[in-house]
């Protein structure tokens, strides 16, 4: 309930920034002076100038790293290698599409249960630049996407002991098969290191949309979404070539 | 190379900053401890009522009885277990130190389930039928067929009105 309240609260600030940024791009737009008889030297930080540069300025291509950092600093371990592609439509829209390999195989310590799963996950979304109208290639950026994996996974587990009768149930599933969709709500940054290679990181806020079918309990880890049932926070750490298709840097 | 060295660092402590973040997230375990199913005693017209005198519940099993409610006094619920590997279970209700029995014959599904890693697994079950012997007992009436840490109320007991 409380993941729920954070991810609503976090889904508005983003609306509500977007909008607000965008919205004093326009009134930039309306407010420039536009005297027909002064022959002057358009200012380049004006969004004006960046719509003559035409809408595709290139493409960003990426590799996550922090998929293989993050289980150094986890008990329960599991991995993820990604890459995505991102489209430079004016320097400030960002359409982006992921895809990556989810995978896991750990015995917790405390319980001895056994879980494994390897599975492609996908990606789709937008990001916004909310520094633009700068036209550095260094900027801070929200966005959002739509994740989807289809898997199957593995738990075996000690039998259950019935506290009454006495007897022992086996735990084991084999090949269960599952779907997941999930949002993300995305910001983080990206920094140009040397000419056009990026590093960059994001922090996501990940909520499930549909998970099933839904037998023994659901699965645990979802590739690509994380451990648990509810939202969860990620990260990626990625670097970046940037193939640029503009005149100008981007 | 100067410019590079300081955005290298600070997309490092960036990095901190982001694992410390993710690695926050954790899973919430069930406050429960105990999948148990629950019935919660009715009169006719639908009041919760209170049973007069002494209530002693026991569960049959092959290897004889076992007491899941004794003797208590101005009993309203009862929260009992069921049998992870059959499929139907028998309770036996003695009132009053024996002068009146009724027997509950409730029969479910057991499924065993994954709550997570961090949290273990425990037997999940579906009430499919529930039937008894009508001594004191009126009717029995399925509420909430899911039995699993939630506490439900899962079976109305009804017993006949008074007035």
């Amino acid at each position: 309930m409380m993941n729920a309240k954070i991810f609503k609260l976090f889904i508005l600030l983003l609306i509500s920034v977007t909008t607000l940024l965008s919205s004093r791009g326009v009134k930039v737009m309306a407010m420039t002076p536009t005297n027909p008889f002064t022959a002057t030297e358009p200012d380049k930080s004006s969004p004006l100038r960046e719509s003559k540069e035409g809408l595709f300025r290139g493409i960003y291509f990426s590799t996550d790293v922090f998929g293989f950092i993050y289980p150094l600093f986890v008990k329960d371990k599991y991995y993820s290698a990604e890459v995505s592609a991102t489209l430079n439509l004016k320097n400030r829209f960002f359409p982006v599409v992921e895809a990556g390999i989810g995978y896991t195989d750990i015995v917790s310590q405390l319980y001895e249960i056994g879980y494994n799963t390897h599975a492609p996950y996908y990606r789709i979304g937008m990001d916004y630049n909310m520094q633009y109208e700068n036209g550095k290639p260094n900027y801070i950026y929200l966005g959002g996407r739509i994740g989807y994996t289809s898997f199957r996974y593995n738990v075996n587990a000690p039998p259950l002991q019935d506290p009454i009768w006495g007897d022992e149930a086996p735990v084991q599933f084999s090949d269960v098969a599952c779907r997941a969709i999930w949002a993300e709500a995305v910001g983080g940054v990206r920094a140009e290191i040397v000419k056009n290679v990026y590093m960059g990181w994001s922090l996501r806020y990940k909520y499930p949309i549909h998970k099933g079918p839904i037998v023994h309990g659901g699965p645990w880890y979802i590739p690509g979404f994380g451990a648990g049932n509810k939202g969860v926070f990620g990260a990626t750490y990625s670097i970046t070539y940037y193939l640029n298709f503009s005149k100008k840097r981007p | 190379m100067h410019r590079y060295r300081h955005i290298v660092y600070a997309m490092s402590k960036l990095l901190c900053l982001a694992v410390s973040i993710a690695a926050c997230s954790s899973e919430d375990c069930p406050i429960n401890n105990t999948v148990a199913g629950k019935m919660v005693f009715y009169d006719q017209k639908n009041r919760p009522v209170v049973i007069n005198g002494i209530l002693s519940v026991s569960v049959m099993r092959p290897q004889g009885d076992s007491v899941v409610l004794n003797q208590k006094s101005n009993a309203s619920e009862l929260v009992f277990p069921l049998s992870y590997t059959h499929e139907t279970d028998t309770f036996v209700f003695d009132y009053n130190g024996g002068m009146v029995y009724d027997t509950l014959y409730i029969s479910h599904t057991n499924s065993p389930t994954l709550v997570s890693v961090a949290c273990g697994t425990a037997m999940y079950h579906s009430i499919t039928k529930a039937h008894c012997t009508r001594h004191m007992i009126d009717t029995l009436i399925i509420k909430s067929a899911e039995v699993n840490y939630d506490e439900r109320e899962n079976i109305q007991v009804i017993y006949p009105t008074a007035d």
